[in-house]
């Protein structure tokens, strides 16, 4: 009945954050920072296993690390989320001690933008399935813009495009519909609240 | 100034919500400047949601629908509501809340840091801010000794006092409690009565009976549903049956034996249950009472003592937080096979049939409390834990648990019951005063108390050797921005440096040595090498087999080992708090955000606690692996933001500007340890640059 004056409020409060948003942001952040430390684990013990298959290792496991901004991004749905919440995630799994260093920073900044890219396109009104797979795409698009030329700049041009290829692919699966569906339970047992259509 | 509060019509519906949570309409009242009213309702009435409007914090943090009128002192809040993102600063300044229990409510870990927040936000002078803890602690019935306790660390009943201090601390004109008395022990509820009776701030406390508050002129507002005035059992005060006499020759199912856990510092308690026996455990706020119910029913691991329990018996805990057992998803999926018409028998009786399929997120505390019972119960079990089932439910409510508790003992099995609750009384109870009652050891084979074992003396050894005292203690005092910049100039310098083992060996040897002389944590760098040294090695193979030379492979390799050396540097010691402090001090980082990252961060500890103790609970019940576990600790986190963003938002954190800095408790300065860690690195600058230079004479 007041749906006009609603969304005049909605649009109004789109613009600031509130703490609840930032809370939220770093909340998911910190969650998906712990698990980046756990992952950097399990990532360093299956290296040696996965090491004449690079990009399966990467199509495997590489997705898991770009969750946090798809998923910040869908759950607070404001500009800048989805890259905070990435960044302090990355931030999360430095500070627990990560063999990649400050390095988490900018490769969390890498993959955060590209989520935040996807979500910018729609103009932050879709966040569906597609924007999610987008999203997580385009994060992996980081990922390879800032992996390759720094871990492995002295490899063939095959090689590489197959490691881009995989790492894109697990970030849109893993990265994206992960944070999908994770978002989704979140609505669904109500710890979060319901999105009006 | 203290606030007058006009009320009229308030209706409330959050967003998603179908129909409003609060309403008001034809409700019209006027709270005088210094005024005080008591709103009266049982649980899930709206006493919560009512409190939180006239915090301000509805339609503005909360997000959804507040119509009708409310003003305090002036400010519309129901204008501010779809307009701000949070309440009204000037609201804010005079405002102080206490959130109902017995979930921790704090922002920062350690209360003495909690408490010191509003006083920051509101820009009290450093020399005033020790004296205006202290006194709010003597009023909220707190010793002072607490403060330097983590909130989380503290019993239900101290954190209730906890967070009287912070709504105190600063001097509120306006002042809210949400049931403040609801898990204090007597004397605790009777001197936080007179604390509130005496401020001149203008009050507004809910409780679910009127009475509680003891003040017979003040006006009284009831909401919801009238409660059903049934007086059960007075408690009589009767002498106590001797403890272990009169259970002729039946066995204990359970004797603890001086147990105790060095994870809670509590007194050990030694005591015995008997099938068909309700044990009543009462005693002071924060004498443990949590604890011990948590190793009796072994979801907290004895330390020191012995827990002997009869195998084969089925033991329930239904703790004081609810969440813990209950998890994410309905009651009902958390009932084994075959439990279900027995919960379904039980939930009619507790008025919540209508809730077991429903997520536990949707329902309110009350209700999720009598949820957690109805799943204890519903399971037959023959020895039943159950912590404060009582609190917060109304007088007919609370009689219907003690029934259910009282069929439960008919049925044979034995219960042990920690309780504040004066309303509560069981038959054939047996009243234990804890620690009083429970120091003495029962008859029963010695008691052990162990030592630490012997590889945790090896680590302290070792630890000792890798980080030498004197370094340690004139650099662990470093600046953590120090830190953060260092570990940024090794990164950068590495990142600039040719790709070669000579050039990324000679950034990560001089790394390594700063960081071992700041001191390094041995168990985290050994968990770092395990992480990083197959990394290395796979990376290394990895070029390799991509087509790099063998140079540029092992440079890779050389690189991480560079990298990593730079986190050493910056997080021994990791202190988050400092790096907070010195960020908002130095870098003029914004106190509200800054503040919200730092509380969500100091939630890890507590998260991976609770992540153990939730799957101890379920492990009662149900012995595989529990995937949901996870999903259902990422649920809880994000079921927790909003309490969180809250005790944020009434500490005021969104107060100070950039022209308007807060004060801080804790300088952070510059000092001798950071000039140490400069030079240091400086040197290490200058073997690289060395190195460098001896590499381009050299290579031709």
């Amino acid at each position: 009945m007041n749906g006009t004056a609603n969304n005049d409020r909605r649009t109004a409060a789109r613009r600031t954050w509130s703490l609840l948003d930032t809370v939220t942001v770093a909340t998911v952040g910190v969650a998906c920072g712990v698990l980046f430390a756990g992952w950097n684990l399990l990532w360093g013990a299956v290296s040696p296993l996965f090491a004449a298959l690079l990009p399966l290792q990467y199509l495997l496991f590489a997705g898991t690390w770009v969750i946090a901004g798809p998923l910040a991004g869908l759950v607070v749905r404001r500009p800048g989320a989805a890259l905070a919440g990435e960044v302090v995630a990355a931030s999360v799994s430095f500070l627990l001690a990560s063999q990649w260093s400050v390095d988490a920073l900018f490769s969390g900044a890498a993959q955060g933008l590209g989520a935040e890219l996807a979500l910018l396109a729609f103009g932050y009104r879709r966040f569906g399935v597609g924007v999610a797979l987008l999203a997580g795409a385009l994060s992996g698009v980081g990922m390879a813009l800032h992996d390759l030329p720094l871990y492995f700049a002295g490899v063939d041009a095959a090689f590489a495009q197959a490691l881009a290829a995989a790492m894109i692919a697990s970030s849109a699966l893993v990265g994206g519909l992960g944070a999908h569906l994770i978002e989704r339970g979140l609505r669904r047992s109500g710890a979060l609240p319901p999105v009006a259509a | 100034m203290t606030p007058e509060v006009r009320l009229a019509d308030l209706v409330w519906q959050p967003a998603g919500a179908d129909a409003p949570t609060l309403d008001l309409r034809g409700v019209r009242l006027h709270v005088p400047a210094g005024g005080l009213l008591v709103v009266e309702g049982r649980s899930g009435a709206g006493k919560t949601t009512l409190l939180r409007a006239l915090a301000g914090l509805l339609g503005t943090l909360l997000p959804g629908d507040l119509r009708g009128e409310l003003t305090v002192g002036g400010v519309d809040l129901v204008a501010a509501a779809g307009r701000l993102p949070g309440p009204p600063v000037d609201h804010l300044a005079g405002l102080g809340l206490l959130p109902a229990g017995p979930a921790p409510a704090n922002a920062l870990p350690r209360l003495l840091d909690d408490a010191a927040l509003p006083l920051e936000a509101r820009r009290f002078r450093r020399a005033a801010m020790a004296p205006a803890i202290l006194a709010a602690a003597g009023r909220a019935g707190l010793a002072t000794p607490l403060l330097e306790r983590g909130v989380g660390d503290l019993s239900g009943g101290e954190r209730i006092q906890a967070a009287a201090l912070v709504a105190l601390v600063a001097g509120p004109s306006l002042l809210l409690a949400d049931e403040p008395f609801a898990g204090l022990d007597a004397g605790a509820a009777a001197h936080l009565r007179a604390t509130l009776l005496a401020e001149r701030a203008t009050r507004i406390i809910a409780v679910h009976d009127a009475g509680e508050v003891g003040d017979p002129s003040a006006q009284v507002l009831r909401i919801g549903a009238p409660a059903t005035r049934v007086r059960v059992a007075v408690r009589d005060r009767r002498p106590r049956e001797l403890p272990a006499h009169g259970h002729g020759d039946a066995r204990p199912v359970l004797q603890a034996i001086r147990i105790a856990s060095r994870a809670r510092p509590v007194s050990a308690a030694s005591f015995a249950l008997f099938p068909g026996e309700p044990t009543l455990l009462e005693g002071a706020t924060g004498s443990g009472k949590s604890t011990l119910l948590a190793l009796a029913a072994g979801v907290l691991p004895a330390d020191e003592g012995e827990r002997l329990v009869d195998p084969h018996q089925r033991i329930r805990l239904a703790p004081q937080d609810p969440g813990l057992l209950l998890g994410a998803r309905p009651a009902a999926e958390r009932l084994a096979r075959g439990e279900r018409p027995a919960a379904e028998r039980l939930a009619r009786a507790l008025d919540v049939a209508h809730l077991l399929d429903v997520p536990p997120g949707r329902c309110s505390d009350g209700e999720r409390r009598r949820l957690a019972l109805v799943v204890a119960l519903a399971a037959s079990p023959t020895i039943l834990v159950a912590d404060e089932p009582t609190a917060g439910l109304d007088d007919e409510r609370a009689a219907t648990v003690a029934r259910l508790l009282d069929e439960c003992a008919a049925a044979g099995a034995a219960l042990l019951v920690a309780t504040h609750d004066p309303r509560l009384y069981l038959q054939r109870e047996r009243r234990l005063l804890h620690p009083a009652e429970t120091a003495a050891p029962a008859a029963a084979p010695g008691s052990t108390v162990r030592l630490p074992a012997p590889a945790a003396v090896a680590v302290d050894a070792a630890q000792q050797l890798l980080s030498p005292a004197l370094p340690r203690r004139l650099l662990g005092t470093a600046n953590p921005l120090t830190r953060a910049g260092l570990a940024l100039f090794w990164f950068a310098l590495s990142l600039l440096s040719p790709t070669t083992l000579v050039a990324q060996g000679a950034i990560a040897l001089p790394v390594l040595l700063v960081a071992w002389l700041s001191g390094v944590e041995l168990l985290a760098t050994l968990r770092l090498a395990a992480a990083l040294a197959p990394a290395i090695a796979g990376l290394v193979l990895a070029n390799l087999l991509g087509g790099a030379s063998g140079e540029e492979a092992v440079g890779a390799g050389a690189r991480l080992v560079a990298f990593a050396a730079g986190s050493l540097v910056l997080l021994r010691p990791f202190e988050p708090l400092r790096l907070a402090d010195a960020a908002i001090e130095w870098l003029r980082a914004p106190f509200a955000a800054t503040m919200a990252l730092l509380a969500t961060a100091a939630t890890i500890p507590a998260m991976r606690a609770e992540a153990r103790e939730r799957r101890a609970i379920r492990r009662l019940s149900r012995s595989a692996a529990d995937p949901l576990l996870f999903v259902d600790t990422f649920d809880a986190l994000v079921r927790a933001v909003p309490a969180l963003a809250i005790a944020l938002e009434i500490r005021g954190v969104r107060i100070p500007t950039r022209t308007a800095p807060p004060t801080r408790l804790r300088p952070s300065g510059f000092g001798r340890a950071d000039a140490l860690l400069v030079a240091a690195s400086a040197g290490g600058l200058l073997v690289s640059v060395v190195r460098a230079i001896a590499d381009a004479i050299l290579a031709p």
